[in-house]
């Protein structure tokens, strides 16, 4: 080989090696400068990127799949590739969880679990566990009788039954492992809300806010089911969890025994501050992260007072629950805004500093960015439109409430936005590190309001909030959108005329996934939110979808298709659909597992000239 | 209840006032009197005397004209400033109250709910009101059904109780005592029975009070009243609350210090055990239309609940 | 002074008769039992012992559903209904519009439990198995039929002697199913056919027109 040439091959070789070493390690920076917010996210238990073993994918509750088969230019070609309906006709909320080829799912009350088998064609039922909840539970459900979620751990699928009981059931054979009975249906007090497992850790908390019962979160072991710790949200602070090692950011939530001293004499007994949405989890700061409801009852006259811990979030230790700090999104709650939806735990800059943040959409139409450390807001601007507020007291880190959108008793107030189920509600938001932003589908919503002082009858409703609700400014009642943590800005908006009640859905295909109430699911474009695909299901939606990688190598897309819960409140409008019980299954071109195969064969059985001697009887 | 003697700031100007137009208006009847008497019983001359006398017209009469106008005019004068001094004294205290006590009428008792800036001293009680001796003590008077008026004669001045509409008022005593008040807008079948009480107690008295109110019922401890608590909370506690039991109801009375008090029905019998048993048996024969329902429980049931009721004390 | 003493006798025999008309007219009994009852009220204890169900007990239950509602269409009491349907926390379950929420809609024709006056009374009374709360010991019975009197005035409801038809979405066959008792005497068919062998049938029935809620 000439000298020339020799040299060229060596310099185009080592040329391509450094291309490609530089390709190989290509850091995460690289990438970085293509996402909005600089927001990175942990992806913490490193779940395999196929499978989906929590609600919320993670413990950061990113609802983020590294999955891309599915992308900007295969989305186009989804395609249902099966079905699964239970039959329960009330409100579907949750997500199924994929775990070693397996399916599981829970429908809503009466609350049966099947196993669904994903390596054979149709996945057929493995095997189905019926609880028999007791139906009381069902008059004593706020909000439609309704399952959030479910989730896995150490071999057992583990949930909440409307009836006040957590259960866990062996994945192999379907039996129950334990079942623990957590409070008393007949008072009023529901269980509603998707457990969250950390390590040999079970969280669950109640509902029943509106019926005045107190709320809680208690930690139980997963294998034995026993209670290990509760943590109440009113009281003294030896219930609620609350000693030295409690540092609120901000002067007025410190004190002794606040969780008495912020209500009228008793009333904390019948507090409310439900925790009944999600929750999240720190892994190096071994911190836990979930909000309450709103203060009981409904109607703020009756409870002067800053009604602490209600609408407000918690960071506890899981080993003992003790409470490290809470911030309150709205004391003295007048409006039921709760504290209760999701909080994305994410790293982020801002100012400057680098900071451990949660991020939460509040029903009160703020979306909140907070140090997950110490409880300090960073960041507090509205996501949706909103009157009850002039605006937010950075100092004091309290919104500043204004005077003439206060209920009083037997006055119709007209026109408070956001109405109670807020500007968006407990459907879960998603967060993809390749853009660094979060998607949510959020309301447009106000409602008139008269408040009736009511009388507490235990079991009975502790509530007095008459409203009708109409659409916001603009006259659409949904929104999906994407948003920059760090800023505090709406990045892009796909108006819905129905409101949009579903969880999001982020993937690594640039894809992310959407349903409206009136059951349209859709595949947007995460940076520019573009529709690319829609499909029209069976009923509306208002669960979070999830993605998988079956057995056969393909990835999947499923979402519950079963309107009910909160979506409820619009179901005067016209075309609004009736319940449904339907699980889709989504693939490219619809293809599944073993799609053709070991179909049925059809047996020959001759001529009818052969059959005649052998038939008798009238012709 | 008269009132013409008071007890404190917010209407002791009001009752100088009025004795004071008293006296000066028995006065002027006096003067007046006296001069109509003078002028018809003096002595008559007789009608040939009087054809006698030459008419003469001495001026003057004139001058009794001015003269009593102008005393009328001056001493009227002088009682509008007088009343807009009264009126000026007794529309706000003249420090800033102690505390409020917010007040709800209703057909046919007063509900009141003590404020206070720590939230958990706040409570509410019914019919009976404590204040302490030389404080003022702002109430705001809500209306919840039909116009009501809030009068304690001896304290201060009628506030009417309007649906829709917060009024204010204010009253102090200056003295320990129980002063009765009573319902003075006519409100229903039993506007009649409808009194409230204002105890003035001295301040440590009255703090021992409020403390005393603050704390949840007792947990019954003998057979017969556990057997009464849980008949309350079945049969009452839809209306009635008793702090520290689920029994949580608005529509009646807040009864858990209810034996605190010196009567029941606001007013309408004294609380003591027959006419509390007769009371909660049939409180439609004790104060007919009232709105707590006739009961008719069996002997054992109605001592067992009255047993209970009298340990809310 | 002596003129027109007759005349002043009069006036004051006229006041005096005015002042007794006053007097009786106040005397009489507040509107509780101004519409008297389609037949007497049962006591009770005797009402909340019906049963639910159809077959079993359906002749004893037809009976007492003949019970109409004593309130029924008496102003003050619907007035009360309304306000003890928003103070005893029913609106928080059922809606404040009744229409449903937490607890069925109340202003539709469909009833569970039976729409007439006595199954409404009876389904507050005992509660019911879906989260219903029994009212019976904390209500009066004097309450709860005010609140079955505003229930009345929301369209929902059925007449006194339409349980079955009102359960199945039918008008009043009553008529009917007294013309089939007499032919059929132990067999009670309702509906206006027979199950006579030979597939005879009696001419099936023109529904009445829908019942005027009182």
């Amino acid at each position: 080989m000439p000298a020339v040439s020799r040299l060229a091959a060596d310099s185009l070789r080592v040329y391509v090696m450094t291309a490609l070493l530089a390709l190989a390690l290509m850091p995460e920076s690289e990438v970085a400068a293509q996402n909005a917010s600089g927001a990175q996210a942990n992806a913490a238990p490193q779940d395999p990127a196929g499978e989906w073993h929590m609600q919320a994918r993670d413990f950061a509750n990113t609802r983020y799949s590294t999955l891309n088969q599915i992308n900007l230019d295969t989305v186009k070609r989804l395609r249902v590739a099966w079905t699964f309906s239970d039959g329960a006709a009330y409100g579907h909320e949750g997500a199924p969880l994929v775990v070693d080829s397996m399916m599981y799912v829970v429908a809503p009350f009466p609350d049966v679990a099947y196993a669904l088998d994903l390596s054979k064609p149709g996945s057929p039922i493995k095997w189905t566990y019926s609880p028999d909840p007791s139906p009381l539970a069902i008059g004593k459900a706020c909000c439609d009788a309704v399952i959030r979620g479910w989730a896995y751990a150490n071999g057992k699928l583990i949930y909440n039954l409307l009836d006040d009981h957590t259960v866990a059931v062996d994945v192999k054979t379907g039996k129950e492992v334990w079942r623990t009975k957590m409070g008393n249906v007949e008072n009023g007090e529901t269980m509603t809300m998707s457990p969250f497992v950390v390590g040999n850790k079970v969280f669950v908390g109640n509902s029943g806010g509106e019926l005045g019962k107190i709320g809680w979160l208690a930690a139980l072991d997963v294998d034995t089911g026993k209670e290990l710790w509760r943590a109440y949200s009113a009281g003294s602070d030896q219930l609620v969890k609350i000693g030295e090692d409690f540092k609120p950011y901000y002067a007025w939530m410190r004190g002794k025994d606040l969780g008495v001293s912020t209500w009228p004499a008793d009333m904390w007994k019948t507090a409310g501050g439900a925790a009944w949405g999600w929750i999240s989890y720190d892994p190096d700061l071994n911190l836990l992260y979930y909000g309450t409801a709103n203060p009981s009852p409904r109607v703020p006259v009756q409870r002067p007072g800053l009604n602490l811990w209600t609408s407000s979030i918690f960071a506890r230790d899981p080993s003992t629950g003790a409470a490290k700090w809470a911030y309150s999104f709205t004391p003295h709650d007048q409006w039921d805004y709760d504290g209760v939806n999701e909080n994305v735990l994410l790293d982020l800059t801002i100012a400057g500093r680098s900071r451990k943040v949660l991020v939460q959409f509040n029903r009160n139409a703020y979306a909140y960015t907070i140090d997950r450390e110490t409880g300090e807001v960073l960041v507090a601007a509205p996501f949706a439109y909103q009157n009850w507020s002039s605006g937010f007291d950075m100092t004091t880190g309290m919104a500043i409430v204004r005077p003439d959108k206060e209920p009083k008793p037997n006055v119709k107030l007209p026109n408070v936005c956001p109405p109670d189920i807020g500007g968006k509600d407990w459907q879960p938001s998603a967060f993809s590190p390749k853009t660094g932003l979060l998607y949510a589908g959020i309301f447009n919503i106000c409602m008139d309001v008269t408040d009736h002082r009511q009388s507490y009858i235990p079991g009975a409703p502790y509530d007095g909030m008459e409203m009708t609700r109409q659409a916001g400014p603009g006259d659409h009642w949904g929104e999906f959108m994407a948003w920059d943590p760090a800023t505090g800005k709406k990045i892009w908006a796909i108006n819905e005329k129905f409101m949009t009640m579903s969880g999001a859905l982020a993937t690594a295909g640039d894809v992310v996934f959407y349903g409206t109430v009136d059951g349209w699911f859709r595949a947007v474009n995460d940076r520019t939110g573009k529709v690319l695909w829609s499909q029209k299901l069976g009923s509306g939606i208002t669960a979070a979808p999830m993605t998988y990688l079956g057995p056969d190598g393909r990835q999947y897309v499923a979402v519950y298709a079963g309107v009910g819960g909160g979506a409820m409140v619009s179901k005067a409008m016209p075309g609004f659909p009736p319940r449904g019980s339907t699980l889709y299954v989504f693939s490219i071109d619809g293809d599944s597992v073993a799609t053709g195969l070991e179909m049925p064969t059809t047996e020959a059985m001759g001529t009818s000239k052969q059959n005649d001697s052998s038939q008798t009887g009238r012709q | 209840m008269t009132y013409m003697r008071t007890f404190g700031p917010a209407a002791d100007p009001v009752t100088s006032l009025g004795w004071g137009l008293t006296v000066i208006c028995s006065l002027v009847i006096l003067i007046i009197a006296g001069l109509l008497l003078t002028a018809t019983l003096r002595a008559r001359a007789t009608t040939a005397a009087i054809s006698s006398i030459p008419i003469v017209h001495p001026g003057g009469g004139l001058r009794w004209i001015v003269i009593g106008t102008g005393v009328s005019t001056a001493v009227l004068f002088g009682l509008v400033i007088w009343t807009m001094f009264t009126l000026a004294a007794i529309a706000s205290s003249p420090e800033p109250p102690a505390f409020t006590i917010e007040i709800r009428a209703h057909q046919w008792w007063w509900e009141a709910r003590y404020l206070n800036d720590s939230s958990d001293r706040t409570f509410v009680t019914a019919n009976e009101l404590h204040i302490p001796v030389g404080s003022p003590v702002q109430l705001k008077l809500i209306g919840d059904d039909v116009i009501h008026s809030f009068w304690i004669p001896a304290l201060a001045g009628k506030t009417d109780v309007i649906p829709g509409q917060t009024n204010l008022a204010w009253i102090e005593a200056n003295t320990v005592g129980t002063y009765r008040g009573q319902c003075t807008e006519y409100c229903g079948a039993q506007h009649a029975h409808m009194a409230e009480f204002v105890i003035a107690d001295s301040a440590p008295d009255f703090k021992a009070w409020w403390d005393r109110q603050l704390i949840d019922a007792e947990v019954p401890s003998l057979d017969a009243t556990t057997r009464g608590e849980a008949i309350f909370l079945a049969r009452c506690g839809a209306c009635h609350t008793v702090r520290g039991t689920g029994a949580g109801g608005i529509v009646g009375p807040d009864l858990t210090h209810v034996m605190s008090r010196h009567t029941l029905g606001a007013g309408t019998v004294p609380n003591e055990r027959e006419s509390l048993r007769a009371w909660i048996n049939n409180a439609q024969a004790v104060k007919p239309g009232s709105r707590m329902p006739r009961l008719d429980l069996p002997p054992q049931d109605l001592d067992a609940v009255t047993a209970y009721v009298e340990t809310l004390k | 002074m002596e003129p027109n003493s007759s005349h002043r006798t009069r006036i004051a025999f006229g006041v005096i008769a005015f002042g007794l008309a006053l007097v009786v007219s106040a005397c009489k009994p507040q509107g509780a039992n101004s519409s008297s009852p389609a037949r007497a009220l049962p006591p009770e204890g005797e009402l909340a012992a019906v049963p639910l169900g159809d077959i079993a007990g359906a002749a004893k239950l037809r009976a007492v559903d003949e019970v109409a509602n004593p309130l029924d269409g008496n102003a003050s009491a619907i007035a009360d209904g309304h306000r003890l349907f928003i103070a005893m926390n029913c609106a928080g379950c059922h809606g404040y519009d009744a229409k449903g929420g937490m607890g069925p809609n109340l202003t539709d024709a469909y009833w569970r439990y039976g729409g007439t006056p006595s199954g409404i009374y009876n389904s507050i009374y005992e509660g019911r198995p879906q989260g219903m709360p029994a009212w019976g010991r904390a209500l009066p019975a004097q309450d709860i039929w005010k609140l079955v009197a505003y229930l009345q005035t929301l369209g929902g409801a059925v007449a006194a002697n339409e349980y079955h038809a009102g359960l199945q979405g039918d008008h009043d066959l009553t008529s009917t199913a007294a013309e089939a008792k007499s032919l059929l005497g132990v067999f009670d068919n309702p509906s206006g056919t027979t199950a006579l062998m030979g597939g005879q049938e009696s001419a099936p029935s023109t529904p009445a027109p829908p019942p005027q809620h009182p």
